[in-house]
């Protein structure tokens, strides 16, 4: 009997609110969900203008839909409709989980054993795919060729400055002009001839291939040694030259080398004395350059303060000079004949 | 009004960097002492010779001495000193270069002036602008053992300027200098030549028709086409030799003469020179002598003399310092 009741009233109720959410409209009482039809980053122009041409497809249908008597749709059937398509997915979510839940529950220590396993397989799957050991080889091959490389390059560069420079053409240049000098007049014969022989060989002149080319073996640009450090460097030449034992060839071979070098433009310094002048005449100039620069700093700060100073004395005269302008209208208010009001001594005395 | 501002467009003066790797080498040649009238004209032609890069009016004073000469060589860019002097016994030219570099000095056993060369030719050569660029130069036989011959090479190949094989036009390799070292009598032939191109494979007249725009004399002829056809292929002293003949290609530059095989003729010009090398010294005619040809020194002499010269020097400084001291204390 009191159930009955209960459900009569409770159907009451129900009925009640039924009618009232029927006259809220779906679109505030219903939430919608994020449809794809949202902007997003990322979106191309293309996407946005499908998009949004999907938008405009979905109102106007919706409009129609509205205005349709038949396709009415009051708020209580969409929430019914909701409903049941919420409790389908729920339904098959379920049984899913419920599937894997035993399994996970059941044995949970050898799951974790077989995944490292399948890891490990995998791994090696793919390793084996991309030749990861050969590659990983190869490139430590070629790394530490590389190293070497550079290794010997250094070494020859610093080995090839001491070194008289050597002037060769390239193989173009030489046959061009090999060509234009075998017809030396008179001399054509013999030249045929002594082509052969070792001892005849020709030099041309200096050639210059484009631009970055190694000239002498040296590149273009190569770091100057400061002249102390050229000096330190003469000095032990020096002291090499008096040496009683090795002196006489350490001289013979660099005075050789010496003039190879400044015979082909290359500048040597080897002479303590002319270097220790320019390491003085060095410091002296920066000495006057910072000299200066500190007498331009100088000047630059007394401007500075200059005008600051008279920036101050205009902002001082200003103050009392407003002063003195109120001062002088209150005077000239009280300073009127016949005042009464102006007092010598306060009020209250 | 901002668009009317001044752009600034060279604010760091980019080529600078550029341009001290490419110098070009300037040269003074100086006559030292009192030359006979000939070697005065042979140091003129030595002057056209290392044209453009040298002071061809070089005013130079009896009491000019090299001091000089090396104060205002540093500014002016000069690297190299070709002087001339003469002794009874024969002229001596010295090679050297500024400002510390190694002098080479060569014996001359015989020359020939410019005009006597040009005196013993049918046609002499001089088109305008032969000396407006440099001459290549060609050492012949210098690779044999000696380091004396190393720093002559290296010497003669840096007087004249490098050739950079990406701009260069061969219209203006128009002179080559030529060098031949003979190894047994060590004397070094110098000789000058101008670089001619003569088309290849063109009977005369033809070549006389398109070339030297000459009007062909048709008296001798009953048609056109014998002139064409008729005479000789090629002249007498035309070269057969595949080897002298150059294929040049067709992006030779404004050269004249721009036959698809051209030979390459070279016409004697410029002094002519014997000359042996004698000596070889560290410095700009001073310093210590590297290699003498006729004169060897044991290294005890050689220490002997060393010795001799710094104890003059230290003389002499102390003598100085003596006399300023001196002056300071009259004052």
């Amino acid at each position: 009997m009191d159930d009955a009741e209960l459900q009569s009233r409770v159907h009451e109720h129900r009925l009640f609110f039924d009618k009232l959410v029927d006259l809220i409209p779906a679109k505030f009482y219903i939430s919608k969900d994020e449809e794809e039809n949202t902007w997003h980053y990322g979106m191309s122009k293309a996407q946005r203008a499908a998009a949004k041409q999907a938008t405009r497809e979905n109102l106007k249908k919706a409009k129609r839909d509205r205005l349709d008597p038949d396709k009415f749709t009051s708020t209580l059937d969409l929430l019914q409709q909701r409903s049941e398509a919420s409790s389908k997915t729920e339904a098959k979510a379920a049984d899913a989980s419920e599937n894997g839940n035993a399994q996970v529950q059941g044995n949970r220590a050898t799951t974790y054993e077989e995944l490292r396993e399948r890891l490990r397989k995998r791994m090696e799957e793919l390793r084996a795919k991309r030749n990861a050991d050969a590659a990983a080889a190869t490139a430590r091959k070629a790394r530490n060729w590389k190293d070497e490389k550079k290794k010997q390059n250094a070494r020859s560069q610093k080995r090839s400055i001491g070194v008289a420079a050597q002037h060769t053409t390239t193989q173009p240049a030489e046959t061009h002009k090999k060509q234009k000098l075998a017809h030396v007049g008179g001399m054509a014969e013999n030249v045929e001839k002594e082509i052969g022989d070792k001892n005849n060989t020709f030099e041309f002149g200096r050639v210059k291939m484009g631009l970055g080319s190694e000239v002498n073996g040296q590149s273009k640009k190569r770091r100057r040694e400061s002249k102390e450090k050229l000096l330190v460097k003469a000095t032990k030449l020096q002291q090499q030259m008096q040496d009683p034992e090795n002196g006489e060839d350490v001289r013979l071979k660099h005075t050789w080398n010496a003039a190879l070098s400044r015979s082909s433009g290359e500048k040597v310094y080897d002479d303590p004395g002319l270097l220790k002048q320019s390491v003085k005449r060095e410091k002296l100039k920066r000495q006057k350059s910072s000299k200066k620069w500190g007498q331009r700093k100088e000047t630059v700060n007394q401007l500075i303060d200059a005008k600051q100073q008279t920036r101050q004395e205009h902002i001082k005269e200003r103050k009392q000079q407003k002063l003195e302008r109120k001062m002088a209208k209150r005077e000239k208010k009280l300073l009127r004949p016949g005042f009464e009001g102006r007092r010598e001594t306060f009020i209250n005395e | 009004m901002a668009r009317t501002r001044r752009k600034k467009k060279r604010t760091q003066n980019a080529l600078q960097s550029e341009g001290e790797a490419e110098k070009v080498p300037r040269s003074f040649v100086i006559g030292r002492g009192k030359l006979p009238p000939l070697l005065r004209q042979l140091l003129k032609d030595l002057r056209k010779l290392m044209l453009p890069h040298t002071a061809v009016h070089l005013k130079e004073k009896k009491s000019n001495s090299m001091k000089d000469f090396l104060h205002v060589a540093g500014p002016l860019g000069v690297t190299h000193f070709l002087l001339l002097s003469h002794t009874d016994k024969a002229a001596y030219l010295r090679v050297a270069r500024c400002p510390r570099g190694p002098t080479l000095t060569f014996k001359i056993h015989s020359y020939a002036l410019d005009a006597e060369i040009a005196r013993t030719q049918i046609r002499p050569r001089a088109p305008e602008g032969l000396f407006k660029n440099s001459p290549l130069i060609v050492l012949a036989g210098f690779g044999g053992e000696g380091e004396h011959l190393k720093v002559t090479t290296t010497m003669f190949q840096n007087i004249f300027p490098a050739i950079n094989v990406n701009t260069v036009n061969l219209a203006t390799c128009q002179r080559v200098v030529l060098l031949n070292y003979d190894k047994e009598s060590k004397l070094i032939d110098f000789r000058h030549y101008s670089i001619s191109l003569q088309p290849v494979g063109v009977s005369r007249p033809l070549k006389k028709l398109v070339y030297n725009r000459k009007i062909p004399d048709l008296r001798g002829l009953g048609d056109v086409s014998e002139f064409v056809t008729k005479s000789g292929y090629g002249s007498e002293s035309e070269v057969e030799d595949e080897g002298s003949t150059v294929q040049l290609s067709s992006d030779v530059g404004h050269l004249k003469y721009k036959a698809p095989k051209s030979a390459v003729r070279l016409q004697e010009i410029g002094p002519r020179m014997t000359m042996q090398l004698v000596k070889v010294e560290e410095g700009l005619c001073s310093g210590a002598v590297l290699f003498h040809e006729y004169i060897k020194k044991t290294p005890e002499e050689i220490a002997a003399l060393k010795e001799n010269k710094e104890k003059r020097e230290a003389l002499r400084k102390q003598r100085r310092a003596e006399q300023e001291a001196n002056v300071r204390r009259k004052e």
